[in-house]
């Protein structure tokens, strides 16, 4: 195959849950397409690069030094809700329910990936916490093994700050009958009941 | 709970069987190598989509075939149900009542069947981890969320272990502790519950197959040190268990793997105070394995209200003296029951229909007069 059709084939096969077969068709597609398609592509690549970063208080990604969340002061200072990876914002800002910021730890503890507290985003955590001002601290991360350590992590890091910290709950979604959920999900749900 | 019929297409050296079954079972006879072993394990295999031979489901694939296929019609509570799976290379598909089942744990157990092999002589004379799997499969087969604890439990303690391998973990230590044990604690609380219930159960069933009262017993001894009536509190667990991390922590760093918790819990099988495992004879083990087995079809039909169906793999030839007939006459017709023999015993015909097994083929011959 030619060289440069080998070459982002390779490239392409690099991004998370893309495989070779999905690359060369990829691949194939944009051969197809007229340059302008192409080149509008490139460029919104190296803009990504270029003009996005880390928000320097919270980790979010930003257009420049601070992302909107952190500028935004209708927001409630007093809240900060901790989450995995910035898309996870993404996920509770369509919800609505939540009008505090942010904090993003870009990944989560897993010394099989080689992943410490030292990999992420705590300390700025830790020293936003320590300012002043914060009065909850909401853990976020996923409900899943390696989230889990996460959160038992941080709360265990966040204890001598005196600040109040929570974790959110699993259980049933709305909209969903009971008879369809599986037990497992009903005897979290159960077992993270409140008082009416 | 009854098979009314069975098809089989290229399972194992099973190529092409269709075969209409009473409702008491049926005697497979036949030399060795010819199929009635395969023919119980195309049955255990719509009770739990696993081989009992623990193979892969393509290695029952017949040689030179692309695929095979098992299909049963049987009774539940009832009611007439078919359940048919077929498995290729690529994929599995299993139908319940002619509708598709998405996965396997959705239609587990829907057919209930229980197997008596001469490999169970392993469960008590192997090592922990066989009986370990024996409990973790009868707390699993009722309960997902116990499937799911122990998939869990074993993801903590991979990371776990990674964290002492690598030897720079000390910050974030505690919390994998803290994980350790919330995933860990109802894996051992439902161990130490199910060995309670079935303790004298297994006491009573080994006496009688061995027509001996001789203290066959068995007991939960969990790894964390904890006695067998604390070990279903879950405060006294949490704080035995925490201490205990604590405790073998350098040992632990040490060695680079996580010494205490229910990977390392033990099912002691004891006859008149003396360990199976290490000092038992061949035929105080045998019964032991089949005092297991039965009460694996006690428990199944206790937890789920249906009489499962019993394989039994050439279990008479291998009890000694009375044990075979004494065992059969106790399990009398409460079972539909398929049993695998050499030769056509009377004893072991009696009552049941004997099928010809030879070179993948079974024949029936027609049904003997009712007596």
């Amino acid at each position: 195959m030619a060289g440069a059709v080998e070459q982002l084939i390779e490239e392409l096969s690099r991004l998370p849950g893309i495989g070779r077969k999905t690359a060369s068709r990829l691949t194939f597609y944009l051969l197809k397409q007229p340059r302008e398609s192409a080149s509008r592509l490139s460029d919104a690549i190296l803009q990504v690069k270029d003009r996005i970063s880390f928000c320097e208080t919270c980790g979010n990604i930003a257009e420049g030094r601070t992302c909107t969340y952190c500028l935004d002061p209708r927001r409630d200072e007093s809240v900060i809700c901790v989450v995995e990876e910035p898309s996870d914002i993404h996920v509770i800002e369509k919800s609505g329910g939540f009008r505090g910021r942010y904090h993003v730890l870009h990944g989560r503890l897993s010394p099989l990936d080689g992943v410490g507290p030292e990999a992420l985003n705590v300390d700025r955590l830790a020293e936003r916490v320590r300012q002043g001002g914060v009065e909850e601290v909401i853990l976020a991360t996923n409900p899943d093994v390696e989230g889990e350590a996460t959160a038992l992590y941080l709360r265990r890091a966040l204890a001598p700050l005196g600040v109040r910290v929570t974790r959110i709950a699993r259980g049933i979604p709305m909209g969903g009958s009971l008879e369809f959920l599986d037990e497992i999900t009903v005897g979290e749900a159960l077992a993270g009941r409140r008082e009416l | 709970m009854r098979l009314t019929e069975v098809r089989l297409e290229q399972f194992r050296n099973l190529v092409d069987v269709g075969l209409e079954v009473p409702p008491e079972g049926a005697v497979l006879v036949g030399s060795n190598g010819q199929g009635k072993t395969n023919f119980l394990e195309a049955i255990h295999y719509l009770s739990r989509f696993r081989s009992f031979r623990g193979s892969a489901h393509v290695d029952a694939v017949a040689f030179g075939a692309g695929h095979f296929r098992i299909e049963a019609g049987f009774t539940s509570d009832g009611r007439s149900r078919t359940l048919a799976v077929s498995a290729d290379r690529e994929r599995r598909r299993i139908l319940l009542d002619g509708a598709p089942i998405g996965r396997p744990s959705e239609a587990a157990g829907t057919l209930l069947a229980v197997s008596l092999r001469p490999e169970d002589l392993e469960l008590v004379t192997g090592s922990p981890s066989a009986r370990r799997e024996y409990v973790d499969e009868l707390l699993g087969l009722a309960s997902r969320p116990y499937r799911r604890a122990l998939a869990e439990y074993d993801r903590v303690l991979r990371q776990r272990n990674e964290l002492l391998r690598s030897g720079r973990g000390a910050a974030q230590l505690e919390a994998w502790d803290e994980s350790l044990i919330s995933s860990g604690v109802p894996i051992v609380i439902s161990r130490a519950h199910l060995v309670r219930r079935l303790a004298d159960r297994f006491a009573r069933t080994a006496a009688r197959v061995a027509a001996e009262d001789d203290g066959y017993a068995i007991a939960y001894r969990p790894s964390v040190p904890v006695d067998s009536a604390a070990a279903e509190r879950e405060s006294d667990v949490r704080e035995a268990w925490s201490r205990a991390l604590v405790d073998r922590y350098e040992v632990d760093r040490v060695r680079g793997w996580t010494t205490v918790g229910p990977h390392r819990d033990e099912l002691e099988i004891v006859k008149g105070g003396r360990g199976l495992e290490r000092f038992g004879s061949q035929g105080e083990c045998r019964t032991a394995a089949v005092a297991l087995r039965l009460m694996e079809a006690e428990l199944l039909e206790a937890d789920t209200g249906r009489r499962p169906i019993l394989l039994l793999d050439d279990v008479f030839s291998e009890l000694d003296g009375g044990r075979g007939e004494r065992l059969l006459e106790w399990l009398g017709d409460r079972h539909q029951r398929f049993v695998t023999s050499p030769r056509p015993l009377a004893w072991l015909t009696d009552g049941l229909a004997a099928w010809r097994v030879s070179a993948g083929r079974i024949e029936c011959p027609a049904p003997a007069a009712a007596g």
